[in-house]
């Protein structure tokens, strides 16, 4: 199993900066939306005999293989991977969340979840956890360039801000 | 004055009732009354009653969320705190935070403020749910709205737990920030430059608790509302949890005023709607103290790093022990010092209680066993009719039956015994007040007794004319365990007369009961055997004679008693220092058992 660091590490070079992310979201699903999908993955999705580069292939066959494919014999990393895969399949399998998700920046939105939040909260908390649940939704939508409808940025910011695990872990080891 | 509800007052109760699906007698309406209550708006209060005063309501923006209050205070009823019971474990377990927190007391109004603060949260965050479900789409809960009109005039305020506290809020509303309180906290309040203190004294401790014990308002905002949602149905369970966060702000702050520092007004008027000041009764301290969550580990506060804070007294708690006898007293402070330490010695000696009894030669008894012959010149009393007359015409010696007895081995009685207990409460004894060894040991011992179905004796004694107790073999723990804690603080001189008196007036055989006599001392108990009092040489031994066992527990580390007791047929049980008296009275109860 990699290491937080070694997760984190990856996800930092990975990702651009979060003012930047937050500077190019557009209004997107509302937040009701993206977590009652999350919570309603279907059981394949998070079975770990299912190899995820061949999900992500199916799923996302246009986007360039994201970060975390390289940690895929990771539980945490797989689980989480599995779980973003879910939300972008399920625009095809259920119907489209209005506005869609953004195809194009799938894959980082993918390694968001697989890399920075599975880092330090256990995927499957997000199923279980309605606190977890909105982190996980907020982020992913984050880093998919969309932010919840009915909030601007400043709004969206706070909220996720409110709930995000590693930055209070941080302030945590801080204090 | 109370005055009915109106029409607009009642529907908004009725919705209230509903939305905890509970029924409930109306409440008062006290218009002006907030007054009496520190400001409050309405205040929920025991036996389970809801009061609100209109006006204060009208005057914090209320008027239009009714039934958001009255949600509220009938929260209080169905959740937290509930009960009495459960009220006064909360502000235990709170007073447990606010001692470990570096608080030199837990005083009321700390106790009683953390307490409104924590039931407030786990209601509000619950009536939030339960209006949200209730709710069509995405209008915001009544609560939600009532909290921002009643915390609108503290924006921007000082107060770092008022902060902490209305910042849980929006992290548990998911509001943005600046909603109910500021975007930022309020900055600590710097304590005044400090002289160098000596080392070991109050001020030195005290700075250095402050650099232990830190304040992190956002951080401690997010655990508090983890503890929320932890906790949701749990206000006990959770009290520890709040009150690790919640005491250090408290504790900061009073550490800001007393160096002098400049401080905020303290919170605004919003956080006493309990009100329920009657002091906790014996027993119902007895039942909090049993409650073994009273005594779980305390949870690290986060802003502590391991390795800090190892003084001894902290440690301690944090290890997981019951509140000392002393803390336990102040923070019962508004109860009947002897209800306390009665509940507290109880509570301590519970472990080590096992029923004393003495198991007595059985009654021996018969069993009815098979027919037989009656014959003639047997009595004529033992003729079985009922046999005889089933056998056809009765011909005596023939016909006649009667029934045999046979002998039933029965088993032991247990039966329970008597035991005199003196206890030395001389100057050289430890006070009740601060935790007294001696004192647990006896109170062990009798309860041991008890337990087995005897009767204990109690005196305490300690110079000439310093003799308290209970007269009389009684089976009444409280004046029991008062007797054993009277205290004098004088000399020792063991009360030869009253022994005498007691003892020498039974006849040995005169009672089928058996009878103890055990001495819990620390030292100077040659009186008991006529040091000082020739007329008293001898009464010891006379009065040994009249009873099963006699046992003296003592610190006496020149042993300079044991020849005397030895001759007159006493035990003695010699503990190096009376920490160790409550094992011994364990053992001894045993050995009593038999």
């Amino acid at each position: 199993m990699a290491d937080t660091e070694t997760l984190l590490q990856a996800w930092a070079e990975r990702a651009s900066t979060e003012d930047e992310a937050w500077a190019h979201t557009v209004p997107g699903p509302a937040l009701d939306a993206a977590t009652a999908r999350l919570a309603s993955v279907p059981r394949d999705f998070l079975d770990e005999r299912v190899s995820l580069p061949a999900l992500f292939g199916d799923i996302l066959p246009t986007v360039a293989a994201p970060a975390c494919l390289a940690f895929a014999d990771d539980a945490r990393v797989r689980t989480a991977a599995a779980i973003a895969l879910w939300l972008m399949a399920a625009d095809d399998l259920v119907e489209p969340l209005d506005p869609p998700l953004n195809t194009a920046r799938a894959g980082v939105a993918v390694d968001a979840l697989a890399l920075r939040v599975a880092s330090v909260v256990d995927p499957a908390a997000w199923l279980v956890d309605d606190e977890r649940r909105v982190e996980a939704a907020r982020t992913f939508l984050l880093w998919d360039g969309l932010r919840p409808t009915g909030e601007d940025t400043a709004t969206a910011r706070a909220l996720l801000d409110a709930c995000d695990s590693l930055a209070r872990d941080r302030a945590m080891a801080a204090a | 004055m109370n005055r009915e509800l109106s029409d607009v007052e009642r529907a908004a109760w009725e919705k209230a009732l509903a939305l905890w699906g509970v029924r409930m007698h109306d409440p008062r309406m006290r218009p002006g009354e907030g007054e009496e209550h520190g400001g409050a708006p309405a205040w929920f209060s025991f036996p389970a009653s809801v009061t609100v005063d209109p006006a204060a309501v009208a005057t914090y923006g209320g008027t239009d969320e009714l039934d958001s209050v009255f949600a509220h205070e009938l929260g209080h009823h169905v959740l937290a705190p509930s009960t009495r019971i459960d009220a006064l474990k909360i502000r235990h377990q709170l007073g447990r935070t606010l001692l470990a927190a570096g608080l030199a007391h837990a005083a009321d109004e700390h106790v009683a403020l953390l307490s409104n603060l924590w039931t407030d949260l786990l209601v509000n965050t619950r009536v939030a749910l339960l209006q949200r479900a209730e709710a069509a789409g995405d209008a915001e809960p009544g609560i939600v709205r009532m909290c921002r009109a009643l915390y609108a005039p503290s924006i921007g305020g000082g107060d770092r737990l008022w902060w902490v506290y209305c910042r849980t809020y929006e992290l548990l509303w998911h509001l943005v920030p600046g909603s109910l309180c500021a975007p930022q906290p309020p900055a600590a309040v710097v304590s005044a430059a400090q002289p160098v203190e000596q080392p070991g004294s109050v001020a030195q401790i005290e700075a250095e608790l402050a650099a232990a014990i830190t304040t992190a308002p956002e951080t401690d905002a997010a655990l508090l509302a983890d503890a929320v949602r932890a906790f949701a149905s749990d206000p006990v369970g959770g009290a520890l949890r709040f009150g690790v966060v919640a005491a250090p702000y408290i504790a900061e702050r009073g550490r800001a005023e007393r160096s002098g520092a400049k401080v905020s007004a303290g919170m605004p008027g919003l956080t006493t709607c309990a009100d329920d000041d009657d002091p906790a009764t014996s027993a119902e301290i007895g039942r909090i103290l049993a409650d073994r969550r009273m005594d779980e580990r305390l949870p690290q506060h986060p802003g502590i790093a391991v390795g800090e804070a190892d003084d001894t007294r902290d440690a301690e708690r944090r290890g997981g022990q019951m509140l000392g006898v002393a803390e336990t007293l102040g923070l019962y402070s508004g109860a009947q010092a002897d209800d306390v330490l009665t509940a507290w010695y109880r509570v301590q000696a519970a472990t080590w209680v096992r029923p004393v009894t003495r198991a007595e030669p059985p009654q021996v008894e018969e069993l009815p066993g098979p027919l037989e012959i009656w014959e003639t010149g047997d009595d004529l009393a033992a003729i079985d009719w009922a046999a005889t007359l089933r056998s056809g015409p009765v011909v005596p010696g023939v016909t006649t039956k009667r029934r045999s007895q046979l002998i039933d081995e029965a088993e032991p009685v247990p039966r329970g015994i008597d035991v005199d207990v003196y206890i030395d409460s001389s100057g050289s004894m430890p006070r009740p007040a601060k935790g007294s060894p001696a004192v647990l040991a006896a109170v062990i011992l009798a309860l041991s007794v008890l337990r087995g179905g005897g009767r204990v004796r109690a005196t305490s004694f300690s110079g000439p004319r310093q003799v308290a107790g209970i007269p009389d073999y009684s089976r009444r723990i409280d004046e029991i365990i008062r007797a054993i804690m009277t205290y004098y603080g004088g000399g020792t001189t063991f009360p030869i007369d009253l022994y005498a008196q007691r003892h020498l007036a039974t006849r040995p055989g005169g009672t089928t009961r058996q009878r103890h006599v055990v001495v819990l001392s620390d030292d100077g108990l040659t009186s008991l055997f006529g040091a000082g009092n020739p007329d008293a040489e001898g009464v010891a031994a006379a009065a040994r004679a009249t009873m099963t066992t006699a046992t003296l527990v003592l610190m006496d580390r020149r042993h300079q008693v044991d020849a005397l007791a030895a001759a007159a047929g006493y035990d003695v049980i010699s503990v190096e220092t009376m920490d160790d008296a409550p094992r011994a009275c364990a053992r001894l109860a045993r050995t009593l058992h038999g």
